[in-house]
């Protein structure tokens, strides 16, 4: 049906969905500028604290990245429904015994929209963030700029910030990119009526109303213009502050302590993290639970033993996909990495083809996809179902793997040449083991992010192939809390094994 | 690579279906239901067949892939071999020709009243035998009874008590069909002239009065809506939660009976009770069907057998179970048969022929309704 | 032995840093390269080992026994060199690093490093794990661990430049007498007139 796009495209007609999709378009815009600008700022002072003290923490970010965004977007709503953990803590003191009526509408969906999508997006910017602070050498301008007699939050804001956000454009594109095509955030904490467009692109792409799918095309334009805009409006207030900075050089000479914020922030997403796993945990082991108990009424493992019957098949077939996508990739850019040198073409190749992936909004990707499908009509939906997985394992892999192989120290491989051992030889007996850590971290990631992949099952395959992520966003729209929250617990659970192991083995690994 | 090739041939080929597979597409968004479908596939495996449920969300979505399979001439070797339907979808496949049929010749469908004409007419299109019925439904309200003495029965107290408790009802967001079927529900009530209902929406010429007294009627609800009507819940079952912890205090839904069901599970509270508006509520058939390329029809047929079978009609109809309403004539059955579908009484649920039936409107409506509330609303 | 026949060394830049450079190293004789840094003893000593870096041009012929092996993959040519910034592979013990060049891990294989250690009086390093080496030591276990090989070419880059004072003078001494008992062709390099005292011969570029 999306053929249609690349047939023509009416501009009196995406002029008239511009109009009626304005106050999509604007919630849309508001709430992910908001979380995008928040997060970042979050995770300035979060990167600059965990880097001033100690480095070996953040390896624990390691475990956080690794909570799936649906599970969390539960946990969240859990925590702030007009019935949940929040509301019922307050009616503690309140003594209501039936929760308010919500009458709030919009802004609190807002609100929270932007609570949650940033507090989930700062774990990733702060742990890329911390490498960023390594190649900038941020200790050394801290000390040079206070040896100049200027405080530290100085040398942070003067000198720090502009060349931090230079080295972060990447990593903040993505977060663009996701936060314009995610479908959890905003469709589990989003604004409704009107919905944001992340979600409307679903629902027309699910439609059979035929007004709903022709407005897909409109849709797409506006997704591709919403990141455009929003790319450039950061860069812009980015370069503005810049040159502000530049041009007016304020120096801070008051004990302002800014790791003091960057602690506080630390500390309030930790456990914001833990505490939307206990709820969720809470809810997953009760019968029922209502309002206002602040603990269980009644125990059962009821939840728990319906996950187990009835979706153990396609949990378990989601680890051996992931698995599979996450070697694969990992072998195929291994061989590429280690066979190409970077003048070569085909490494160029692989250089666009990632960056190109991780900058589109996926949903449109996931369209084209699905229209090279239907056009093409070779192979079953199955491995184009996998074929999708497989690109977006794909760019974590290879700049994760490129970052290795350039961290790499080769004269090790020329000792064992000098020393009579061929390169192939060598590439098993020294490269691999010597990068073992890597190795299984890329791996980790790889499996993550494919377990975590969403948008696959909805549009590319419609339902046919999906993970046990989709089971997860099916279950808590049913009517059993404690059958969904044991869902999304037990859709965390593969990747938080894998990388508390990593972490327990305390390599602190660059990614 | 050679290993890769290896494993791509290998997907490659196990994904021709199994002769006894029979791929069943059914709404998948009810614990309660698909639970039955899955100890129906174990009790199926004993004659040899592997029934797989595919959890769908919409069956709409289903109908659209049998429509390009027909587009892209897949005739044989479909994948789907049995869908769970009713409405529009039924009227939308038939019309193109996308089902297997007449299907009405298995076995147990001589337990089916042939002038029930509630069974013969899928939302005023005849059935023809193109769809076997599975059972039925009916719209009622579920409520707190500690929270509301008297349950709202008709449109106007339900807008009485919006208004006197705001915030404290809602329905499931259009397009979803439980919200579709309130709208419709309410439209019933509304107009006087029922009768144009069950004809196409054609009919019912320019300014067309019962769809402009839904949307008046709606306006003025939906100040006092949870969320003042800014947010819905996408599914009925979303309303379950809600119930419980009394963010709102009533809420619908098709089946007479789930209610005991949610107690059981500990879903909703003892104090929950079924109600339905007085004046007759919609009730409605769902159906099963074989799609016109299924690769195994042979096995559908058999387990549509199964499944209007007396015994599993029976089990269906347990509240411990589904307790959805059997499609069976009572006078068709010997006396053994009749013995399994009586039950105890339960509190919870709407006694059975407590409140009258009214038909579905004519499916032309379904879409009229649904474009109304979006241009409204959205 | 080793032959050097009109080897050039330009830098991208087409300047010479090499021109027609002509030796000859029988077996058991040890040269010494010097000369100030920047003019290509490295360089040099890489691309005899079969190392050629990708912003030079080399031209000449290199000869080990009368044979050319301008050709001859690194592994292949039996020319063991210690690099400047040598390394042991940190994933395997002393005796491992010593045992890795060798063809498998045959119980003679074992005895014989066991006695290069011996000979060499590192056996108490045997089984210490690598990053628990000291300066000193970690540059022995480098010669040891290229002796294991038996090459006939030996090359040397800087042996001592990263060690202080006190330990470059005990491992010096060491290196020369080690050295000075082995078979093969060696050629040092360094800038450090200090190192340069004992060798046999020096070349000067």
């Amino acid at each position: 049906m999306s053929q249609a796009i690349f047939m023509q495209l009416d501009l009196h007609l995406f002029l008239k969905d511009l109009q009626i999709l304005a106050p999509s378009i604007g919630h849309t815009l508001f709430n992910n500028i908001a979380a995008i600008a928040i997060s970042i700022f979050v995770a300035f002072f979060i990167t600059i604290y965990l880097y001033k003290y100690s480095l070996y923490k953040s390896s624990f970010l390691i475990v956080l990245i690794s909570f799936p965004h649906i599970s969390f977007c539960i946990g969240v709503s859990y925590l702030f429904a007009s019935s949940g953990l929040f509301a019922r803590l307050f009616s503690l003191f309140y003594g209501n015994e039936v929760p308010f009526a919500s009458t709030s509408g919009h802004y609190t969906d807002n609100l929270i929209y932007i609570f949650g999508l940033s507090i989930r997006e700062v774990p990733f910017l702060v742990l890329i963030g911390l490498n960023v602070c390594d190649k900038i050498k941020l200790n050394l301008i801290n000390r040079q700029v206070q040896a100049l007699g200027f405080s530290e939050l100085t040398s942070l804001v003067n000198c720090v910030l502009p060349l931090w956000l230079k080295s972060m454009s990447l990593p903040i594109l993505v977060v663009i990119t996701f936060s314009f095509s995610n479908i959890e955030f905003s469709s589990i904490l989003g604004p409704q009526l009107p919905n944001m467009i992340n979600v409307k692109f679903i629902e027309s792409w699910y439609s059979t109303n035929q007004y709903l799918i022709r407005q897909l095309n409109s849709l797409i334009l506006i997704t591709i213009l919403c990141v455009i805009f929003t790319t450039l409006l950061l860069a812009f207030l980015r370069n503005l502050s810049i040159y502000f900075l530049k041009k007016t050089r304020f120096f801070i000479k008051s004990s302002f302590n800014s790791n003091l914020l960057g602690k506080i922030f630390y500390k309030l997403m930790i456990s914001i993290f833990i505490l939307t796993l206990l709820v969720t945990f809470l809810l997953s082991i009760c019968k029922s639970w209502f309002f206002p108990s602040i603990l269980p009424d009644t125990l059962s493992y009821d939840g728990w033993k319906y996950i187990f019957i009835n979706h153990l098949p396609i949990f378990l077939n989601s680890i051996f996909i992931s698995t599979f996508i996450s070697f694969l990739s990992l072998i195929i850019i291994g061989l590429v990495i280690e066979n190409t040198n970077k003048k070569k073409l085909l490494f160029k190749i692989l250089f666009i083809l990632s960056f190109t992936i991780l900058i589109l909004p996926q949903n449109i990707m996931l369209i084209g996809i699905n229209d090279l499908m239907n056009i093409t009509n070779i192979f079953s939906v199955k491995i184009w179902f996998y074929f999708s997985l497989f690109i977006y394992v794909l760019p974590y892999t290879y700049f994760m793997m490129k970052q290795t192989y350039d961290n790499f120290n080769y004269q090790y491989i020329r000792n064992a040449n000098v020393l009579g051992t061929s390169r192939f030889k060598s590439l098993f007996l020294i490269k691999i083991p010597l990068i073992s850590n890597e190795l299984i971290l890329i791996f980790a990631v790889g499996f993550a992010v494919c377990f975590y992949q969403f948008l696959q099952g909805i549009i590319v395959t419609k339902g046919e192939e999906i993970l046990f992520n989709n089971e997860v966003f099916i279950l808590f729209s049913g009517e059993s809390i404690n059958v969904a929250s044991s869902g999304s617990l037990m859709n965390l659970i593969p990747a938080l094994l894998l990388f508390l192991l990593i972490w327990i083995r305390g390599h602190h690994v660059k990614v | 690579m050679r290993f890769l090739l290896f494993f791509i041939i290998f997907l490659f080929f196990s994904n021709f279906s199994n002769s006894s597979d029979v791929n069943f597409h059914a709404w998948g968004g009810s614990i309660v239901i698909n639970n039955f479908i899955s100890e129906s596939s174990k009790d199926l495996k004993k004659i040899n067949i592997n029934l797989k449920h595919t959890k769908v969300p919409d069956i709409a979505d289903t109908v659209k892939i049998l429509e390009s399979d027909k587009k892209n001439n897949n005739f044989g070797k479909g994948l789907i071999d049995l869908m769970w339907i009713n409405g529009e979808n039924f009227h939308r496949l038939k019309k193109k020709q996308l089902l297997f049929g007449p299907i009405n010749t298995v076995e147990n469908y001589k337990y089916i009243n042939f002038n029930d004409q509630s069974l013969h007419n899928d939302f005023g299109e005849p059935v023809e035998g193109m769809e076997v019925p599975w059972g039925r439904a009916q719209f009622v309200i579920i409520y707190d009874s500690d929270l509301i003495h008297k349950p709202p029965e008709t449109a106007s107290e339900l807008m009485a008590f919006a208004k006197n408790n705001p915030g404290r009802i809602t329905y499931p967001q259009i397009p979803e069909f439980h919200g579709t079927t309130f709208l419709k529900q309410i439209i019933y009530e509304l107009i006087d002239n029922k009768s144009i209902l069950q004809k196409p929406i054609s009919k019912c010429q320019n300014t067309c009065n019962p769809l402009h007294e839904l949307i008046n009627y709606l306006k003025e609800l939906h100040p006092f809506l949870w969320n003042e009507g800014r947010r819905f819940p996408k599914s009925v079952n979303e309303t379950i939660p809600l119930l419980s912890n009394r963010e709102i205090w009533l809420t619908f839904s098709f089946n007479p009976s789930v209610a005991a069901n949610y107690v059981k599970n500990g879903d909703l509270r003892k104090s929950t009770r079924t109600t339905s508006f007085r004046n007759g509520s919609i009730g409605n058939t769902h159906y099963l069907a074989i799609p016109f390329n299924s690769s195994n029809k042979k096995s559908s047929l058999k387990v549509i057998n199964y499944l209007i079978s007396p015994t599993i009609q029976a089990k269906k109809a347990n509240i411990n179970n589904w307790g959805d309403p059997t499609v069976l004539d009572f006078d068709l059955m010997n006396s053994e048969q009749r013995q399994m579908f009586l039950k105890k009484q339960n509190i919870h649920i709407l006694p059975k022929n407590k409140i009258p039936y009214i038909q579905e409107p004519h499916y032309s409506w379904t879409e009229a309704i649904e474009n109304e509330w979006f241009k409204a609303f959205n | 032995m080793l032959k050097c026949e009109d080897i050039s060394i330009k830098n991208k830049n087409n300047i010479t840093l090499i021109d027609k450079l002509n030796f000859f190293i029988k077996e058991s004789e040890i040269f010494t390269l010097t000369g100030p840094s920047g003019v290509g003893k490295s360089t040099l000593l890489k691309y005899i080992c079969g190392i050629r870096e990708s912003n030079f041009f080399y031209s000449g012929r290199i000869l080990i026994d009368n044979n050319i092996i301008n050709e001859v993959p690194t592994n292949l040519r039996r020319v063991g060199m210690i690099f400047q910034n040598d390394l042991l592979f940190p994933h395997m013990n002393v005796i491992e690093n010593i045992l890795f060049a060798t063809p498998s891990h045959k119980k003679k294989n074992f005895e014989d490093a066991a006695n290069l250690l011996n000979q060499l009086n590192l056996e108490y390093l045997s089984t210490k794990k690598i990053n628990t080496l000291s300066g000193g030591e970690y540059s022995r276990v480098c010669l040891a661990r290229i002796m294991m090989n038996e090459p006939k070419v030996l090359l040397v880059d800087e042996p001592f430049s990263n060690l202080d004072k006190k330990t470059k003078a005990l491992t010096r001494d060491f290196f020369y007498n080690t050295i000075s008992n082995l078979n093969c062709a060696t050629l040092i390099v360094t800038h450090d007139m200090e190192d340069i005292y004992s060798y046999d011969k020096i070349i000067k570029l």
